[in-house]
């Protein structure tokens, strides 16, 4: 006997194939669960790569670390020059000897002192730290003397610093001839 | 029965306890910093004061990374050093002896002042602090950029922070 329905005769849905068709087994559950955390993770990697991308930029806008500081002779001797000190931080002192750079941030909290040409010293106004005009500390908190910045003298003749190269007394550094200049 | 989860008084706990967790990461227990605060301190500092105790202490600036090292007996500075962290050797270098001026600001109540003075003369619109209640010290403090001529001075900023306080037998 055939199966087919005779015409006219309405087509009737068996309900338990239905049942059997939308049915979704423990394996294909897994399977898409699996399609899902591997759609999630792929997410999450491409956005993770792409903050970590975000935090090299193409282009850094920095200010040059090396500026051009006149001649020696614009530096008189025995004089602490202040006329950086806004601009790149830093005074230019010149002696009978060298001439070097010192790093206007006091060791001890990294304010800016002040050189008082009255009792020639530079004192930082925050906690009271005091330096010779070399440089060293001798009152107050902080622990090591002020840095030198590298100076070199150019083949124009000029006077370069370099304030990305800096030069600690107490590691024996100012010793170093690019942490000075001869006068 | 169908519940409206939409409203439910534990998803509006959840957020409100991850917004109070983000405030507190973001300050991390700071406040800002008051002569108020700061005398407050001090005072229950020394109605009970430990006369001898060890702090190590680090200062955080862009460029530098130190640790002090004090030793305070009967209230003085009994031996103290910095070192300075080496970043491309990974260790502690450069070991400095403190003398009694330059360690004060270090102690407890050297830390008092320190942050007074900065209040009254460094012109950081940034001071905070974070205080520790047994015993009563400054635990944490944040300086923010130093102002000079109404600019902000790059690299100025730094953090103070006590990593110990021991306190020590009298005949240790």
């Amino acid at each position: 006997m055939s199966d087919e329905p005779k015409s006219g005769q309405l087509l009737q849905a068996n309900p338990v194939r239905m049942k059997k068709e939308k049915t979704i087994n423990r394996r294909e559950i897994f399977s898409w669960l699996a399609v899902a955390w591997g759609a999630f993770a792929a997410a999450i990697s491409l956005a993770s790569g792409a903050t970590v991308r975000f935090l090299f930029p193409n282009v850094l806008f920095e200010p040059p670390t090396t500026f051009k500081a006149g001649f020696p002779d614009d530096y008189a001797v025995g004089k602490v020059d202040t006329r950086w000190k806004e601009k790149h931080r830093c005074w230019i002192v010149r002696t009978d000897a060298i001439i070097y750079c010192l790093n206007a941030t006091c060791t001890h909290l990294g304010c800016t002192p002040n050189w008082l040409d009255t009792e020639q010293k530079f004192k930082c106004p925050c906690h009271g730290s005091g330096f010779y005009m070399s440089g060293i500390n001798f009152e107050g908190p902080a622990p090591r003397p002020l840095e030198r910045f590298k100076i070199v003298q150019g083949d124009d003749g000029q006077l370069a610093v370099d304030e990305s190269k800096k030069y600690q007394q107490e590691k024996g550094e100012w010793n170093d001839p690019e942490s000075y200049v001869r006068a | 029965m169908i519940r409206n989860r939409t409203f439910a008084p534990e998803r509006i706990a959840f957020a409100l306890f991850l917004t109070a967790l983000l405030c507190v990461a973001c300050n991390q227990g700071l406040e800002k910093a008051s002569n108020a605060l700061i005398d407050r301190t001090e005072a229950r500092w020394k109605s009970n004061p430990i006369p001898n105790y060890r702090i190590v202490v680090d200062v955080k600036r862009p460029d530098e990374f130190r640790r002090n090292d004090i030793t305070v007996r009967q209230g003085h500075v009994k031996k103290a050093f910095v070192q300075y962290w080496d970043s491309r050797k990974k260790i502690w270098d450069n070991t400095i002896f403190l003398n009694e001026s330059q360690a004060l600001a270090f102690t407890v109540e050297g830390l008092f002042d320190t942050v007074r003075l900065e209040l009254e003369n460094s012109g950081r619109p940034v001071v905070r602090v974070a205080v520790t209640e047994t015993p009563p010290y400054l635990q944490r403090i944040v300086l923010g950029q130093f102002w000079q001529n109404n600019q902000a001075v790059p690299n100025s900023q730094a953090t103070v922070t006590v990593q110990q306080f021991e306190t020590l037998q009298p005949a240790d």
